[in-house]
């Protein structure tokens, strides 16, 4: 997945970048790069965005957004904003996994970030608690019409990635 | 995530927050909050307006947000904070909204239940619920990142070093284990993406540090990080043979058996990885 990244877009966007020593805290504290052996958040943004101008680091969706990278920069550069704005403008343009967009239009047509199914139904039966209906509500793909998503989402598909 | 993979979770949890005199009041129209990890970074407008969404059907009860998970708690904190201050923002998403008849106006809080439970409780509250104290039980705390990062936002504890949760289970009479990868992530988006080899690695070193710090379980609010305990605590299990299991228990479990509920009561046997010195020395109480 290559993500063609200008350092001029980025810095304009993203105005803390231009903060960053390069001190590498953010790297030595990310997990996603520690245990992925696919992500390196020094590769992804210190080196890619700055020097490269494209992200050739594959899964940007291993980081799991747990903001240490935000909570540890001794410089506040606002590093998970940049990963966030990468990860969006992939998805915008199709370059998410499947199961992302799978995900996200699960949640948009049935309200539920995962589908119900009857073992679900029959175990909430048992514990006594309320059951759930299968689709929450229309609300969510009106919302989704309105701001582009389901736009997006149909084109990923008819591209069939 | 509770209400479809772990509603067990959603029963006990509605019992002992019950018993504490916190009415809950059930919103049928609410959605998925939506998840801040793939929704929030795959599309944000449509995560605001469907997380304003949510809020504005609290506010039209005149009822703050109680949730039992991390991520919930980011996101819906996360838009009410930010179209609170943001008014451009907080205008777009309200024209969006309005197509579907709601308006967000910022006017409630929203809170995790750990939160309320400290905030809203007290330590002193709990301890008088307390029935049946986890007395010499070590309990690893995990109180996970979306829960604490960023700080500003979430407003519930120091991330660098999280001692809410550990005060809330020194309240049930039980001891907190300090462990060397407390504040590690449990890894929930290597499942998201399938990388599970990456998975199995981190949480075979995160349960290792747990294990040799003396935890007989782990604790957490969170539903994703229970998952990656139980169920990814099974997979790691396997692929590294690992020869010892530390049961993962919510919050509210934990605290129903402090309550005098029992383990089955409190949805433990549906859990993948029991552990039988775990349930003697809760059963033994």
């Amino acid at each position: 997945m290559l993500l063609p990244v200008e350092y001029k877009t980025v810095i304009k966007r993203h105005p803390s970048l231009e903060k960053c020593l390069k001190c590498s805290v953010c790297h030595q504290n990310c997990i996603a790069s520690l245990y992925s052996g696919v992500y390196d958040l020094k590769n992804i943004f210190l080196f890619d965005v700055f020097t490269r101008g494209a992200i050739d680091n594959q899964n940007l969706w291993n980081c799991p957004i747990c903001d240490y990278c935000y909570e540890r920069c001794p410089y506040d550069v606002k590093t998970i904003e940049v990963l966030e704005a990468l990860k969006e403008e992939a998805f915008l343009k199709g370059l998410a996994p499947t199961s992302i967009r799978n995900q996200v239009e699960q949640t948009i047509s049935t309200g539920f970030g995962f589908p119900i199914t009857s073992f679900t139904q029959t175990l909430r039966e048992k514990l006594a608690i309320p059951s759930l209906k299968p689709e929450k509500s229309e609300d969510l793909k009106k919302i989704a019409e309105k701001t582009g998503l389901n736009g997006i989402l149909k084109e990923s598909k008819s591209k069939g990635k | 995530m509770i209400p479809i993979k772990l509603p067990h979770i959603e029963s006990v949890s509605r019992k002992v927050l019950g018993n504490l005199g916190i009415e809950l009041v059930d919103i049928d129209a609410f959605t998925c909050c939506p998840d801040p990890v793939v929704f929030g970074a795959a599309d944000r407008l449509t995560w605001l307006t469907v997380a304003a969404r949510n809020i504005a059907l609290a506010e039209e009860k005149g009822l703050n947000i109680i949730t039992v998970c991390n991520g919930c708690s980011q996101t819906l904190r996360m838009t009410n904070k930010t179209l609170k201050s943001d008014l451009e923002l907080k205008g777009k998403v309200n024209k969006i909204l309005s197509e579907v008849g709601y308006e967000f106006l910022g006017k409630i809080e929203v809170k995790h239940f750990l939160q309320v439970l400290i905030e809203d409780l007290g330590v002193k509250e709990i301890k008088e619920r307390v029935n049946a104290p986890l007395n010499d039980l070590k309990v690893a705390t995990h109180v996970g990142c979306h829960l604490t990062n960023p700080s500003e936002i979430m407003e519930f504890d120091d991330p660098e070093d999280p001692v809410v949760l550990e005060s809330l289970v020194a309240a049930l009479g039980a001891e907190t284990v300090d462990y060397d990868l407390k504040t590690q992530c449990c890894g929930v988006s290597y499942a998201v993406v399938g990388q599970r080899k990456s998975l199995n690695i981190l949480l075979r070193d995160k349960l290792t540090s747990m294990n040799e710090a003396g935890a007989q379980c782990i604790t957490t609010g969170c539903p994703f990080c229970f998952q990656q305990f139980d169920l990814g605590q099974l997979l790691s299990a396997k692929e590294y043979g690992l020869r010892f299991k530390v049961p993962v228990l919510f919050y509210s479990q934990l605290l129903g058996l402090a309550m005098g509920y029992t383990i089955e009561e409190v949805g433990y046997t549906y859990h993948k990885v029991r552990d039988e010195s775990f349930e003697k020395k809760v059963e033994s109480r």
